[in-house]
């Protein structure tokens, strides 16, 4: 290992190119705050994504490699744990933005303080969150209106108070929204276009978002959707102030004397190390890898990692949990039209009810089942060859579709 | 390795949701029986779909080329609801 000559310092050290990290990357550059961002993965352009399903979903063209940077999990904290591919969200500037199609309905009111509505859950450790949705809501309307999301405010009759309306009016509707609609108002369910980070008309300078069957798990090779990549990192490059280093993987936060984070101890492609010092550090790696790097940054001082008093950094996570009906329809759904994404939702389950027996709810909306193309669409059942097998694929390809509910 | 569940047919099952399972889990059979789903039915440049027969067979519209999805020409809004408008806009608005 070699260390590299110490790189200036900067105002602020960005740990993630991601989601979260590039939107504060765009807000403090153009505060006029100089950031350097570093993020593990590639900093990869339009020209190398494209409509193969074969390379990005059956070949992980986007998707870390489950060889190559494998995940384990476990489901008790003294359980055997396996390998697995939990929350393959691709690792690269831009982050799960880059393979999302994007669904953003906003949480409610009650989702951030769940403990106040439902009391203490025995075995859990549920709190409420330490914000509100009112602190929120502002943020929430820059946010829409920064990224581009394409919504019909009011139409979640659960929805909580906004301040603003949507940016673009609601994506076109897609025959498996069309049919969620139906059969929501046959059960006397509210629905809604499911808000979504594409563009439906042009906005800011930047056309409507190509409605193609390649989406779900590909990246956008026509730049179009609301992605961090095509939006908040090109915003901050504008500004003259971002240094953002791909292919740099940080193995440690540094901590002064004083015990406060000073910088990011990272690596580039060839090896050499780097302590990239700032006054202010952001982890904004999500949720696995933003807990692995504090457990990891130990010293004398913090034996338990960094953040972690309560010795609770990194345990109780979930990656978007999610259980699916899955049916097929006489008429054709064409759940591969949109990527088998742009949707229609419902909230009516959202809010917690006692007389469910557990706690909480969730978002229900209809999708694709599993990626709605040739070689991944998938029912349950379905023998892997044979005749059954290529009955299954000529008739129903088409018919299929799934109703799809989680937070 | 994945529990080898079978059908009536005694042909193996496949998982319905695959977002945590890999090709590695997969036997020899299994996966020359995956292999051959891919090559029949991945994009026509690999040469097993070839003429997009594979698309054809169950109803799939796939791009005339890589390159109409590259550029944005390849659009799936014909087989999108006859209504574009989701129910509720005109009181919405």
């Amino acid at each position: 290992m070699t260390n590299g000559a110490k790189p200036d310092r900067a105002d602020v050290c960005i740990i993630g190119a991601g989601a979260s990290g590039a939107a504060a990357a765009k807000v403090l550059t153009e505060r006029g705050m100089r950031v350097v961002m570093l993020e593990r993965g590639p900093w990869r352009t339009r020209e190398t994504f494209g409509g193969d399903e074969l390379a990005n979903i059956s070949r992980y063209n986007l998707w870390p490699d489950p060889l190559l940077n494998p995940r384990t999990v476990r489901d008790e904290v003294d359980g055997e744990f396996r390998t697995e591919l939990f929350c393959p969200v691709p690792q690269m500037v831009g982050g799960g933005t880059v393979h999302w199609q994007g669904w953003l309905p906003r949480f409610t009111e009650d989702d951030f303080r769940l403990h106040s509505i439902v009391g203490d859950v025995p075995g859990t450790t549920l709190v409420d969150w330490p914000i509100s949705y009112e602190e929120l809501e502002s943020y929430y309307t820059q946010i829409e209106w920064a990224f581009g999301v394409s919504g019909r405010a009011g139409a979640n009759r659960y929805e909580s108070r906004r301040s603003k309306d949507y940016p673009c009016p609601p994506l076109p509707q897609s025959r498996y929204a069309q049919k969620f609609h139906q059969g929501c108002a046959k059960l006397g369910y509210n629905s809604f276009p499911t808000s979504q980070a594409a563009l439906s008309q042009p906005f800011n300078g930047r056309p409507a978002t190509v409605i193609s069957a390649f989406a779900q798990q590909h990246g956008d090779p026509t730049g179009t959707r609301s992605s961090a990549l095509n939006v908040f990192v090109p915003d901050a490059v504008a500004t003259g102030r971002l240094e953002l280093r791909p292919d740099a993987y940080v193995s440690e936060i540094s901590v002064d004397e004083r015990g406060r984070a000073k910088g990011a101890v990272y690596s580039d492609e060839d090896g050499t190390t780097y302590e990239q010092e700032a006054d202010i550090v952001i982890l904004a790696c999500g949720a696995v890898e933003t807990a692995r790097l504090l457990l990891l940054s130990t010293s004398s001082r913090f034996p338990n990692g960094l953040a972690n008093g309560s010795d609770l950094v990194g345990r109780n996570v979930t990656f978007h949990e999610y259980s699916a009906a899955v049916g097929t329809f006489e008429d054709p759904m064409y759940a591969w039209a949109g990527g088998g994404y742009v949707s229609a939702s419902s909230f009516e389950f959202n809010g917690h009810d006692e007389s469910r027996g557990f706690a909480g709810g969730g978002h229900i909306a209809c999708a694709g089942v599993g990626i709605p193309l040739p070689i991944n669409w998938s029912l349950p059942n379905r023998p892997a060859w044979g005749a059954e097998a290529k009955r299954i694929d000529r008739d129903y390809f088409k018919q299929h579709g799934r109703r799809h509910g989680g937070p | 390795m994945e529990e080898a569940r079978v059908t009536l047919h005694g042909a193996p099952v496949e998982p319905a949701l695959q977002q945590t399972s890999t090709e590695v889990d997969l036997g020899f059979v299994p996966l020359l029986a995956l292999h051959t789903r891919q090559g029949f039915y991945a994009d026509p440049i690999y040469g097993g779909n070839r003429n997009r027969v594979g698309w054809e067979v169950i109803g799939f519209p796939g791009p005339a080329s890589l390159a109409e999805v590259d550029t944005g020409r390849y659009s799936t809004l014909d087989y999108f609801a006859d209504d574009r408008e989701h129910p509720g806009s005109k009181e919405a608005s």
